[in-house]
């Protein structure tokens, strides 16, 4: 075989990478796909407050010794409850998502704060890549067709809610519902901080390359696997953490898009 | 031109004594008319003065403060050129099948059906060849009259239609009045907010708001110099000559 090719498969001859990174493909396109709705709905600054207000839920289930896990989830749930409560009662602008999610964050800093940094918070804010084994896998392998279905499901309403300035407030409740699934699955590899990078990275990308949503849906998922990739082998012979390296990975596409392409649909 | 409604006995559009708002105080009050299959009803009125309100009404966006309406069939509606987004990733084919929509349960997704119904519905309103085109690329004309496909790809007997003729051009207006004319031959009910008095003398009833009902009838019989000036007040413009004109449309949000 070529050197080069070599060279290009010597990270996938490791055992501690085939998991890792068939997770973080699967997960990064269904989160990708999400984001799409998640751009499309004018929700990615939900997106990154949720990603943040899973910290108290993260740190407090570290020092309950509860599964981190858990507590990400929870955290999750909380915030989206928190985000969902502020845009339909308090103001549907950004600034009633800054004001339910900054408590959180605040709480969740005072928690760690408390005493010596809980073990496990790094990891689940920065994710570890390569520690994924086979139960993740196949936590991702199943929860990621009922995504693609609910998806499916909802697709041509979520059109139409757009075409016609209707249901908005339902339809921005079930794109959060499914952000949160989204985040918690993309938290798994790339920890909470990073997840929003492959949710809302290929997503902005690919709006700019698209005229119907499904291709969207499509170029999204596409761009975020290939970004997985390319970021393991980057991080892999760089030697560097691999979520980060993801994480860059999926957002210089929507980089490079926003500086070479015009959106393809203009009001 | 009402063969249609004088065949039916069932009036499509029934209001009876409906007050309309939006909570609090009530924004539209005295309503009682009726509309027959096939009739094309002008709804006139200042800005503000309750033709959206109506319309949101009837589309059941809002309830009824006091009062009741019926409507036979399925109800379409072509929102106002400002709502919906222009940004939208979809084609004009996608903005039709979204019509089909509502007729079917929130589990389904459109199938082969509702597909042929739209492409049909473009078909029907001059636009089949532009099924692919994107929909903020198409010009005001062509996007009010993807509404309409949208609407009768629904199978909407009746057609709300609120201010379908702002910010187009006299060609894009005469396309749009000419497939008015024939979904109404073809027994359509169209309500259609409008600031054109020629338009309105041009159809079957007119119906004048401000804030309450003021006017309802044929054209001849409502278009009078007392009642335009109850509708629009001194905003009414005269023209030289003889004729009246209302005043310029700015739009508005309720």
């Amino acid at each position: 075989m070529p050197a080069p090719f070599q060279w290009l498969l010597d990270p996938w001859q490791s055992a501690i990478v085939g998991p890792g990174a068939a997770v973080t493909v699967v997960v990064g396109a269904s989160a990708a796909a999400i984001g799409c709705w998640v751009l499309l709905r004018d929700l990615p600054y939900a997106a990154e407050s949720l990603s943040h207000g899973m910290f108290p839920g993260l740190v407090a289930a570290s020092l309950l010794g509860i599964p981190i896990a858990i507590g990400g989830i929870a955290g999750l749930a909380v915030a989206a409850a928190a985000i969902t409560a502020a845009r339909r009662w308090v103001s549907p602008d950004n600034h009633s998502v800054a004001v339910a999610i900054t408590p959180l964050l605040g709480l969740g800093a005072i928690l760690a704060l408390s005493g010596p940094v809980p073990p496990g918070v790094g990891d689940a804010l920065f994710g570890d890549v390569l520690a994924a084994d086979t139960t993740d896998l196949l936590t991702a392998l199943v929860l990621t067709p009922v995504l693609l279905v609910l998806l499916r499901t909802a697709h041509w309403r979520l059109l139409a809610s757009g075409v016609r300035s209707s249901d908005s407030s339902r339809m921005d409740t079930l794109v959060i519902c499914l952000l949160v699934v989204a985040t918690a699955m993309a938290a798994g590899s790339l920890g909470a901080l990073l997840a929003v990078a492959l949710i809302i990275g290929p997503a902005s990308a690919a709006e700019r390359m698209a005229l119907r949503a499904s291709t969207m849906l499509w170029l999204a998922a596409g761009i975020a696997a290939l970004s997985a990739v390319v970021g393991i082998e980057v991080a892999w012979h760089a030697g560097i953490a691999a979520g980060p390296t993801i994480a860059i990975c999926a957002i210089i596409p929507a980089a490079a898009s926003a500086l070479l392409l015009p959106k393809q649909i203009t009001t | 031109m009402v063969p249609i409604s004088a065949q039916s006995a069932q009036p499509a559009v029934l209001v009876e004594e409906l007050v309309a708002g939006y909570g609090g105080t009530p924004a539209l009050t005295g309503l009682d008319f009726v509309a027959a299959p096939g009739e094309r009803v002008a709804l006139l009125g200042p800005n503000g003065g309750g033709k959206t309100t109506l319309i949101r009404t009837l589309q059941g966006d809002l309830t009824p403060i006091s009062g009741t309406f019926t409507l036979r069939g399925i109800v379409g509606h072509v929102p106002q050129k400002s709502s919906g987004r222009n940004d939208w990733p979809v084609t004009a084919l996608d903005v039709a099948i979204c019509g089909t929509l509502d007729a079917l349960p929130w589990w389904r997704v459109p199938g082969k059906a509702q597909r042929r119904a739209a492409r049909e519905a473009l078909e029907a309103v001059g636009l089949g060849e532009r099924s692919s085109t994107p929909y903020g690329e198409l010009s005001g004309g062509q996007q009010r009259r993807t509404q309409v496909a949208a609407a009768l790809a629904g199978g909407a007997s009746v057609l709300l239609l609120d201010e379908p003729f702002a910010g187009l051009d006299a060609v894009a207006a005469d396309r749009l009045e000419k497939l008015l004319a024939t979904l109404a031959d073809s027994g359509t009910t169209l309500l259609i907010a409008t600031h054109d008095l020629d338009q309105a003398r041009s159809w079957e009833k007119v119906l004048c708001l401000n804030g309450e009902q003021l006017a309802f009838g044929p054209p001849e019989a409502v278009l009078t110099r007392q009642t335009l000036e109850a509708t629009f007040g001194s905003d009414l413009l005269e023209i030289p000559g003889g004729g009246f004109m209302a005043p310029p449309h700015h739009h508005h949000d309720h």
